[in-house]
């Protein structure tokens, strides 16, 4: 097996929002290897975080990825409040649910969308995007803002759902994007081209997963039931119940598919959870600041999040440590994209869903040649599309 | 073959009838609803200048100055991470999160908005001792308390030593 060129992707986004750096060895259009990178969107969070107080850090910790803001500060809420022996009002517990549930519904429509521009079928995105947004318009009125919604904080939540009219804008809003989502799960798995690109690519057999410890969607399209809302449940998980998704042939078509079918089961979840909401106060006022140490696990869109708080007893805490699901999930892209060819190479990283952002440029480095070049992320793209139009032609249509 | 051109044939006449879904934003206004986290606004008359929102703002975006005969809150828009905690936490409800989104502007002024507010000297020794609506917040919650008749006047509005000083005199004195 030969090298005859490496393809550098990255750091600024290979398709994918944090900048993360893939160099593919490539054997003509197969890629035989493949050097993961990451760090480079490092911001010392964990840094600046030991420099704040209690009171400030779920704003902080919530700016650590734009799509995952209600996970992280949660997740931070928990470790506190489990350091703290804090408990949580049941109303408070419930909004979460609620929140974090409605997050998982835009996350997963956000990546859905993404896969189908890679492949080139900006339709379908455009139809993904359509039905995330009002979504994020049920966050502006519950929250106040469509992300970063600042909605925990230490010992409960900040804002309250209002059981009348709130209640009632989030089950229109379910009851109205429902049938278009389970019309775009069909046109996954029923349109033979879109079929033809994800299907059997990208797969990551059951013991490749376990070993690589994966985390989430990616996970449980590989055959693993693990999801921390069943496995360790927080929030009010224990009493709503979830139906964890699982899927067995791990290729992207059982990633989009499972997190369609997890978007689905999320909105039965928050239909639940609204019709067992209690009353009561939403927020507790932590007495005082208990050394110690808790690590608090939420289940993001991505899979599990783990922050780990360690408190002295003042109003700083000593020591926060933050492990986010996408850190797990990258490295399982190695034996992924082993043998794929180069035009699914942007879909397989992206179906990792390790957040997405715009790549202006990457270069190509031809090693015979010696000679480097720099081609901008369009006409790559333009090349990955050009799969999607073969295939059309092949006759799947 | 057959069926599927013409469920697209379906599919493009439904669409040409249908009206665009995306909103023609800059031209038509797009309100944000009610509870939206917009541009702070500061109720001039009720705020004190007790800078609580300047303690508990997570992204420094407000800032407090004081120079001798003023105190000057002030909250740059362009910092503002808009979590509303400065709302929360401000004990007069002077400060409210609109729901105007729009803040894009060429000039630098317009992104920064503040409040003046008269500080108090004190009358023994004229040190800066804090704003004039923090004193008259302090008076009237002391009030109903059994006090020397002079308190309102005089200890109020002296500064933390002075204030020790006079009440010792006056403990001494045996009026206390």
């Amino acid at each position: 097996m030969s090298i005859d060129a490496t393809l550098p992707i990255g750091p600024y986004h290979p398709a994918l929002k944090e900048p993360e750096f893939f160099k593919l060895f490539l054997d003509g259009e197969k890629i035989v290897d493949v050097a993961i990178r990451l760090g480079y969107t490092h911001r010392g969070i964990e840094y600046l975080a030991e420099r704040k107080t209690y009171n400030e850090i779920p704003i902080l910790v919530e700016r650590i990825c734009g799509i995952c803001s209600n996970v992280h500060p949660m997740c931070f809420c928990q470790a506190v409040e489990e350091t703290w022996e804090l408990q949580v009002p049941d109303r408070a517990r419930y909004i979460r649910t609620i929140v974090g549930e409605l997050e998982r519904i835009h996350s997963h429509l956000l990546w859905a969308g993404i896969a189908a521009h890679i492949i080139g079928y900006d339709t379908l995105f455009m139809h993904f995007w359509k039905h995330r947004e009002p979504v994020c318009e049920l966050f502006e009125v519950l929250t106040g803002n469509r992300q970063n919604y600042a909605m925990n904080c230490i010992g409960g939540v900040r804002r309250d759902i209002d059981p009348t009219k709130h209640k009632a804008l989030i089950l229109e809003t379910l009851s109205q994007i429902r049938p278009s989502l389970l019309r775009l799960k069909n046109a996954v798995t029923e349109d033979p081209v879109v079929r033809a690109r994800i299907e059997n690519i990208g797969v990551l057999s059951r013991d490749q997963a376990r070993k690589l410890c994966v985390v989430g969607p990616v996970a449980r399209a590989s055959g693993l039931a693990i999801d921390v809302r069943k496995d360790e449940p927080y929030a009010a998980y224990r009493e709503v119940g979830v139906d964890v998704k699982v899927l067995t042939e791990g290729d992207v078509l059982s990633k989009m598919l499972v997190r369609l079918l997890e978007a689905l089961e999320s909105m039965e979840i928050v239909k639940r959870a609204l019709d067992a909401i209690p009353q009561g106060p939403i927020r507790l006022e932590p007495k005082e600041i208990v050394p110690g140490d808790g690590i608090g696990k939420v289940e993001a869109p991505r899979g599990e999040d783990i922050h780990y708080v360690r408190s002295n007893g003042t109003d700083i805490p000593e020591r926060v440590k933050i492990r986010a699901p996408s850190y797990m999930n990258v490295p399982s892209i190695a034996p992924q994209i082993k043998g794929a060819s180069l035009a699914d190479a942007s879909l397989i990283i992206a179906a990792v869903d390790p957040c997405f952002c715009c790549t202006e440029r990457i270069a190509l480095a031809d090693v015979k040649t010696n000679r480097e070049s720099s081609v901008d992320f369009e006409s790559l793209a333009q090349r990955w599309r050009r799969k999607s139009k073969y295939s059309r032609k092949d006759g799947c249509v | 073959m057959k069926t599927v051109k013409l469920r697209i044939i379906v599919e493009v006449l439904r669409s040409l009838a249908s009206r665009a879904y995306t909103l023609k934003y800059p031209k038509i206004a797009s309100p944000a609803p009610q509870g939206f986290r917009g541009k702070l606004e500061y109720d001039i008359e009720k705020c004190t200048g007790c800078a609580a929102c300047v303690e508990n703002c997570p992204a420094s975006a407000l800032k407090s100055i004081s120079d001798g005969d003023r105190r000057t809150i002030e909250v740059w828009y362009g910092k503002c991470i808009y979590c509303g905690r400065c709302e929360e936490v401000c004990p007069e409800r002077a400060i409210t999160l609109t729901t105007t989104y729009s803040l894009v502007t060429g000039r630098k002024e317009d992104i920064k908005s503040s409040v003046q507010l008269e500080i108090n000297r004190c009358l023994r020794c004229g040190k800066p001792v804090a704003t004039a609506r923090q004193i008259d917040k302090v008076r009237l919650q002391v009030k109903d308390l059994v006090l020397p008749e002079d308190y309102d006047a005089y200890l109020s509005s002296l500064c933390l030593d002075c204030k020790k000083a006079v009440q010792a005199e006056l403990l001494l004195a045996g009026r206390m």
